[in-house]
């Protein structure tokens, strides 16, 4: 691509730095999220070094390398920090790639995957399988045992959702703006189940919930990647396909239209796979705020809205944000652990804070 | 062709177009004009796909536009929108290149990138091409739309013919834009054999560059043909309740001018 | 999910009945645990009475007392444990309170190799003596162990006795917390609901079950003769005097009579070696009687 340098005419450029092309940002920021996946893999509480580390991953395929390492080092790499790292590759990646996704079929770019009922829904049936298990999910629970709570939090993620769907569906054409209504109505609705289960709950599912809130990677298991890396994986390998549709929904629905893109199935799709991605993030690992709606934000001011490379490069930094927080989350207080929606927001909320302000400087 | 043929709209109880029956012809401009409200939008938006009539049919080059599949379609025909509330700060470049989004799949991106700096370019907007879209003024953003619906219809479909649909593409441009865009969308039936729909407001811009003209009343079609044809004193207050005098363009002497009497002040009526 | 080793599970249903099972069942084996992670504020409490504090290697943040337990590594909040965190410190056993969690980190540390060993919480002398039977167990000490619980029960029976003495029942109100601008008060099931038990006191939200908001109105219908105020609760309303002019407030028999004491959550509530004397000092003055000024021992 040839760039014209312009003689200085009134307005202000674009200003890609030569040396960091959109290519290039994606590049160095799976670069970067390869080298923070390792070093989250090799650091944590109990001592491991990059050595033992090799020798225990290749151990498993039946290699082995000449560092020692003891049984109790092998199960904290494989069964606690290795898929403790997959969610978080997985739950960042789809809530950043979410956001932008929902940002640009709502042409807004403040617009949450919330918004379409999938945290508010996940929520809420996550609350009323810790309130209500003993009473209403008893035989529930028998069935499904530990994987009752995700299951149930996707199965309402996705519920809420539809239902929002639904309600903006007027037969032959779904109305973004109804969509944006409906699901404030459907939020408030299911905040306030939540709120009435919350009242019911006792102190003791009352601290569960609370815990269950705030969103964390902790305790995460390979039964739990299993469950959500469907989920994860439709959302983040499809959603990239719906990128030329999604800019040209960007123009309007109509020219979208004119462009030949199937407009309703498109915005049915986008919808959907937010609701299964998010969904299933929301049942893992909590209701992790701040990623969805900054990490998208924050490469459109740097690199433009184009969704060929705003997809993939929020799903890079999003999860590269979250195993970055979860690193810093449980190594700060070590052994102790912090909730990582603290350290997502003391991370993210001064790069965003600086790139707005310098936004303003620029005269937008 | 692109024909429609008794096309009925209703939004609600309102009736927008009452059994409007018209044909556009491979390689003719043809003007639509009329007051505000008659009805012009609601048909550009009916032929093009967007609005589904009430009742009627739109045939493009013989075949049912619903029949046509959606990507197909969109090789055929292009659409101008009134106005394109694109709030993202895209390069103007990749909003032209967003009109290739039809040959995706079936031309190089290098390909798509030449063609929509080709149509940047005789829109006059290609010294633009690095600038932020929503920071461009009202007539350059015209000029830039008009460019991604040309980069979308830019090759050839023989034997099939394509088609421009324009909704007031000259409602933001100053005096030589105006006429610069009606000069490619000219160039574009001409040489192309393509036919151009356009929705304008300025009656003489409609005489210089429309082969014929349609002019419209309450959403009914109430006359067409060419220039010399419509662009009559008694038509024009019919329609328009205003009253015109008819000269001859003193360049082309074929070409009516329109000359609007001057109205008494206080303005008594709008339309 | 409250998990309960068969051993404390028997002993939460009688202190005598535990006591005697402790004596008969004086574990055989030798030295026990040597690296503990003890998660629970009463648990820590009664692994340092039992002069088993070298042992430990790690407590949660809840364990504030005695204050040489503050120095231990810390492993966090005790529903927010670290998988991790916890197998940094190497420890054979988790020493666990049922409020212990999350579930699936317990999970992990259990696929680790770690012991765990969960303690009910119950809220009586009984729940706090079948504790000190557990650890004293766990620890091979179950002559300290059988002493320690006897002094335990001592201050319950003091403060039984004491009760029966008193024929009247004040109605009190117990205020947890403020949330969301509401004050929560102590219905039936809690901790503080058993402490007024044990005080001899009425709990004047007895007809609510749990921590529950209770609005002003409420309050006033509920008419208590007393009204506690949590130390947490107290500094989130900005003292007791700006209680005192809280609507409602006045309109209370406790109001009215300058009733309002501000009690310390940790000593009350969390149901460790010094409870019983902490209720028998609050129930006097509950009471109306002049508090002893209590020399809340330091240790023991």
């Amino acid at each position: 691509m040839t760039v014209h340098v312009q003689a200085a005419t009134a307005g202000p450029r674009l200003r890609l730095k030569p040396a960091l092309t959109r290519a290039g940002l994606c590049w160095l920021l799976a670069l970067l999220l390869a080298v923070a996946a390792l070093a989250a893999l090799g650091s944590g509480a109990v001592a491991i070094s990059a050595g033992q580390a090799a020798a225990i991953v290749t151990d498993r395929f039946g290699i082995s390398l000449p560092w020692r390492f003891g049984a109790d080092q092998q199960a904290v790499l494989l069964e606690i920090r290795a898929p403790r790292l997959v969610l978080g590759l997985l739950v960042g990646g789809a809530l950043a790639a979410s956001g932008a996704a929902m940002q640009g079929l709502f042409r807004n770019p403040l617009a949450d995957p919330a918004l379409i009922g999938v945290s508010s829904g996940a929520a809420l049936a996550a609350v009323a399988v810790i309130v209500l298990r003993d009473s209403l999910f008893g035989a529930l629970a028998g069935a499904f045992g530990a994987y009752l709570l995700p299951v149930a939090a996707i199965a309402g993620g996705f519920g809420v959702s539809w239902l929002v769907y639904r309600l903006a569906d007027s037969g032959d054409r779904l109305d973004v703006a109804s969509l944006l209504l409906s699901g404030i109505a459907i939020n408030a609705m299911a905040g306030s189940a939540t709120g009435l289960l919350v009242y019911l709950a006792d102190d003791d599912q009352l601290r569960s919930l609370t815990f269950w809130s705030l969103g964390s990677l902790n305790g995460a298991g390979w039964d739990g990647v299993a469950i959500g890396a469907p989920f994860l994986l439709a959302n983040l390998l499809l959603l990239p396909w719906l990128a030329d549709a999604l800019n040209a929904l960007l123009l309007g629905e109509a020219e979208a239209g004119h462009l030949g893109f199937p407009v309703e199935r498109i915005k049915t799709g986008v919808v959907a796979l937010v609701a299964l991605g998010v969904g299933a993030a929301v049942a893992l690992s909590g209701v992790i705020g701040f990623v969805g709606l900054v990490v998208p934000h924050l490469l459109r001011l740097a690199f433009g809205p184009d969704h060929r490379w705003l997809l993939p490069s929020s799903a890079l930094l999003g999860a590269l944000l979250l195993i970055g927080s979860d690193y810093l989350a449980r190594s700060l207080a070590a052994p102790a652990e912090i909730l990582i929606g603290i350290v997502t927001g003391l991370l993210g909320s001064p790069c965003f804070l600086w790139l707005l302000f310098r936004q303003k400087l620029m005269g937008h | 062709m692109l024909q429609a043929i008794a096309l009925t709209l209703r939004a609600g109880a309102k009736t927008l177009l009452d059994g409007v029956t018209l044909a556009l012809r491979p390689g003719e401009v043809l003007a639509v004009a009329g007051p505000n409200g008659a009805g012009k939008s609601s048909l550009l938006r009916a032929i093009s796909g967007e609005l589904v009539p009430f009742a009627g049919l739109v045939l493009m080059n013989g075949r049912p536009l619903a029949e046509w599949p959606p990507q197909r379609a969109a090789l055929l025909r292009g659409v101008l929108p009134q106005s394109a509330g694109l709030a993202f700060r895209f390069t103007v470049r990749d909003v032209a290149l967003m009109g290739r989004s039809p040959q995706r799949k079936t031309h190089s991106t290098a390909q798509n990138q030449a063609i929509a700096e080709q149509a940047l370019a005789l829109t006059d907007t290609g010294h633009l091409a690095e600038r932020i879209y929503t920071t461009l003024s009202g007539g350059e953003r015209q000029r830039v739309q008009l460019a991604r619906v040309l980069a979308q219809i830019w090759e050839p479909q023989d034997p099939l013919h394509r088609y421009l649909l324009l909704d007031e593409p000259t409602s933001a441009l100053d005096l030589a834009h105006q006429h610069a865009v009606l000069a490619i969308a000219r160039r574009f039936a001409d040489q192309q054999q393509a036919g151009v729909l356009a929705v304008l407001h300025d009656l003489n811009l409609a005489a210089l560059y429309a082969d014929r003209i349609a002019l419209m009343h309450q959403g009914r079609l109430t006359a067409i043909g060419t220039p010399a044809q419509t662009l009559n004193s008694e038509l024009i207050r019919q329609v328009f309740a205003y009253p015109v005098s008819i000269g001859s363009h003193p360049q082309i002497p074929a070409a009516p001018l329109v000359i609007p009497r001057r109205q008494a002040a206080p303005g008594v009526q709008e339309q | 999910m409250k998990q309960t080793t068969s051993l404390s599970h028997k002993l939460a249903r009688a202190a005598c009945a535990a006591l005697l099972w402790l004596t008969a069942a004086a574990p055989a084996h030798a030295a026990g645990p040597s690296r503990i992670v003890s998660v629970g504020g009463a648990l820590t409490e009664i692994v340092y009475a039992l002069d088993g504090a070298e042992r430990l290697v790690g407590v949660d943040s809840t364990s504030l007392m005695p204050a040489a337990a503050k120095v231990l590594p810390q492993v966090g909040y005790m529903r927010s444990l670290s998988a991790e965190g916890v197998l940094s410190l190497r420890p054979d056993l988790l020493l666990a309170s049922a409020h212990a969690g999350p579930p699936a980190v317990l999970e992990q540390l259990r696929a680790a190799g770690v012991r765990i060993e969960t303690l009910a919480e119950d809220y009586s002398a009984a729940g706090i003596t079948a504790k000190i039977g557990a650890v004293a167990a766990l620890l091979d000490k179950p002559e300290q162990g059988l002493a320690l619980a006897g002094q335990v029960q001592a201050d319950f029976d003091r403060l039984a006795q004491w009760r029966a003495q008193r024929g009247d029942q004040p109605k009190v109100l117990f205020l947890m917390a403020v949330a969301h601008g509401a004050l929560l008060a102590s219905g039936r099931g809690t901790a503080a609901d058993a402490v007024l038990t044990l005080a001899g006191a009425a709990n004047a939200a007895g007809e609510l079950q749990g921590n529950k908001p209770i609005g002003t109105e409420a309050m006033v219908a509920a008419a208590p003769d007393v009204i506690l105020l949590t130390d947490v609760a107290a500094n989130a309303i900005g003292g007791l005097e700006a209680f005192y002019q809280q609507a409602g407030i006045a309109q209370t028999p406790a109001g009215r009579q300058r009733k309002v004491l501000v009690v310390d959550t940790l000593a009350l509530l969390g149901f460790g070696l010094h409870s019983g004397q902490a209720v028998l000092d609050l129930a006097k003055q509950l009471h109306g009687e002049p508090a002893v000024a209590a020399d809340a021992g330091d240790g023991l």
